[in-house]
């Protein structure tokens, strides 16, 4: 999708709109829904978890004007997917005392365009929720540590720590995922 | 090698990531849904989620009657609010009565007399025009009309259609932990926001009750316990303005060292030397359930959030200061789904509580939030706040903005965020859970600490206290509301 088709789309959803914030919106909606793709392996819920975040920053934005929301969104996303996957352990743990073990996995199953499977992305979701979140932020959104701090509400320190053990502990199930 | 992996990893995301197709911005549904309120795409998820437990649980528990017993789904998510005309018409008729009567025993407020004056009707949502969309009110209004007299120790009760005030005391806690045992009251009266007016309650089957507890479970709020009878068990159904007495509760209870929760088909009080108990309303039936782990004390607060399936419901104990410095720190436990404890972290936090507040102790400085446990500080301590997400560690968040004022801040839920106020000052705080940080919310009114709900839409405190002085300045009429738009003004 290029560019100026989503700032279109945006344009036609607030006739005549030039607010910074719904022209960032459009410019950063696809990022954020990806972002949040590589983070939960799930198109459909990366979508939701987008558009609860962009809710969130809009409804900020109509008291408290915000004209670059994307770091507000970015971090919204990030706390939105732990959010949910702390819910989803409840939830499981409700469905187990019906005997029904969860078969839902939402981490599984997802595929490109021509059925191929997204082995990194699945790989990521097999690593602790911080570690997941610091190879996303670093390696698909392309942030610097300082950025990645700012969305994950950590010390820099912390995301260069948690960037190497991601990376080591990534590379062994990459190893394993090809021997096997 | 590592470098090699790292452009691996990189290159490999990127190109799988960005296959996939994403649906294109739709900057319409994003204003519709900010206009529709906080949180209502959760509430839809949740509702959803609700909808297939159910159809779930009905499956199990035909084919398993015997595991039905375990379930205890919030009931009060799927009822759709029910405010009709009937309802309008019922305050209507009971604006006479507030107006020409009021009730007996009572010295009314020199405003009672005014004619409320409804709030201006908000303009329909426009999701094209956002820009022309109404800010949040510069500050608070006052409720007018109000038909009691100020007090001590009552509740103030949200039902999703009318603030329930009943009870409480004509005199002070007199500067600690003690309800006053002096005289009580035992009127009361709805508040329908929508109208701003007042309806009175029927009498109540008991004379006075202060200092007792009271949860709104989805169809009548209950009150429980108190000074005057520590177990009775009332139920009021506003809909019909009726009252019943129920089945005793199991242990004493008051508002001083004991807790309520409706976690929607149940009731659980929790009293921390005693036990917990749940009250099944539909039967009647008091059961004792196993309690909080931890050390016995008599500070406690349950927190519940009903939008999570089933309800999350923490415990918190705790008294002023931190362990190692004599005090009692924080403990805190998640109730699980087979409603056996598990207990977190505790947190070991130097927390002064002035003497002169030794009345609202480290639970009332906590509530939940959609990002976990928050513990927001004192105003007058330069110290961070807290959050527990339920899993790990708690984490120290940043100090939150102060006005000087060494109170306590009784953070008060909003749609998964918390605002915390203040008795001597007008200066409150927003904790934005969704990126976890603190901010000044409104130059408004000093809070009414435990005198405060939430509608949805707004705050409403009625029948405070000491909002311009201390505890023992004597009661001053305190009821307002603040309209809550988007955040902060």
């Amino acid at each position: 999708m290029s560019v100026s088709r989503v700032v279109g789309s945006a344009a036609t959803g607030i006739t005549g709109s030039c607010d910074p914030f719904l022209i960032a919106y459009g410019l950063a909606h696809e990022r954020t829904v990806r972002l949040a793709l590589a983070l939960t392996a799930d198109i459909g819920v990366a979508e939701e978890v987008a558009q609860e975040a962009w809710v969130a920053a809009y409804r900020r934005h109509l008291s408290v004007r915000i004209d670059a929301p994307e770091p507000y969104v970015r971090r919204a996303v990030v706390n939105l997917v732990r959010n949910r996957a702390r819910r989803g352990t409840v939830e499981r743990a409700y469905l187990r005392l019906l005997d029904r073990e969860t078969s839902d996995d939402a981490r599984s199953g997802v595929a490109g365009p021509a059925g191929d499977r997204l082995e990194m992305v699945e790989l990521l979701q097999r690593l602790p929720e911080r570690m997941r979140t610091v190879v996303a932020l670093r390696f698909y959104s392309d942030l610097s540590v300082a950025e990645t701090a700012a969305a994950m509400g950590v010390t820099e320190g912390t995301v260069k720590s948690t960037t190497s053990k991601a990376l080591a502990h990534l590379r062994d199930l990459w190893e394993e995922d090809q021997d096997g | 090698m590592a470098d090699r992996f790292e452009r691996r990893v990189r290159a490999t995301l990127k190109g799988e990531v960005n296959s996939v197709a994403v649906g294109a911005p739709d900057a319409s549904r994003l204003a519709e849904a900010a206009h529709r309120g906080p949180r209502t795409g959760r509430t839809l998820v949740i509702a959803a989620s609700l909808a297939v437990l159910a159809l779930v649980t009905i499956v199990v528990a035909t084919a398993r009657p015997e595991r039905s017993t375990v379930l205890d789904a919030p009931a009060r998510v799927t009822e759709a609010p029910t405010q009709v005309s009937e309802a309008a018409i019922q305050v209507s008729e009971a604006l006479v009565d507030v107006t020409e009567s009021p009730i007996e025993g009572t010295e009314v407020p020199s405003e009672a007399v005014q004619a409320p004056t409804p709030p201006p009707p908000s303009p329909a949502p426009s999701p094209t025009a956002p820009e022309e969309v109404e800010q949040p009110a510069a500050g608070p209004e006052d409720v007018l009309g109000v038909p009691l007299q100020a007090r001590f120790d009552h509740t103030v009760t949200w039902t999703g259609d009318e603030v329930v005030v009943w009870g409480g005391g004509r005199t002070n806690w007199g500067g600690g932990p003690t309800p006053s045992t002096g005289s009580a009251f035992g009127d009361g009266a709805l508040f329908d926001p929508d109208t701003a007016l007042w309806q009175p309650m029927a009498p109540a089957p008991v004379t006075a009750t202060s200092g007792h507890l009271a949860v709104w479970n989805g169809t009548e709020v209950l009150f429980i316990g108190g000074l005057q009878d520590p177990r009775q068990v009332l139920a009021y159904d506003p809909g019909s303005n009726t009252w019943e007495s129920r089945s005793d509760a199991p242990f004493d209870l008051t508002s001083v060292d004991s807790a309520i929760a409706s976690t929607g088909r149940s009731v659980l009080v929790w009293r921390s030397a005693v036990g917990m108990a749940a009250y099944d309303p539909a039967t009647d039936v008091w059961e004792e359930v196993a309690a909080p782990p931890g050390t016995p004390d008599e500070l406690v607060a349950l927190h519940v959030d009903e939008a999570t399936v089933p309800a999350t419901v923490v415990a918190v104990v705790g008294a002023e200061g931190a362990r190692s410095q004599g005090g009692h720190g924080i403990e805190v436990a998640v109730r699980e789904p087979d409603g056996t404890w598990r207990r977190g972290p505790d947190l070991d936090r130097l927390i002064d509580v002035a003497e002169s507040h030794a009345e609202f102790p480290l639970p009332s400085l906590t509530t939940l939030t959609d990002a976990g446990v928050l513990v927001v500080p004192t105003q007058g301590e330069p110290i961070p706040a807290a959050l527990w997400d339920l899993e790990g560690d708690w984490v120290d968040l940043a100090v939150p903005p102060k006005n000087g004022c060494a109170s306590n801040p009784s953070p008060i839920p909003i749609d998964g965020d918390a605002i915390a106020g203040n008795f001597c000052g007008p200066t409150w705080v927003r904790f934005d859970a969704t990126i976890q940080t603190f901010e000044p919310f409104q130059q408004a009114r000093p809070m009414v600490s435990g005198q405060v709900v939430f509608t949805g839409a707004e705050l409403i405190a009625v029948a405070g206290i000491c909002c311009d002085g201390t505890p023992s300045s004597g009661a001053v009429w305190a009821s307002w509301r603040l309209p809550i738009g988007g955040g902060g003004s």
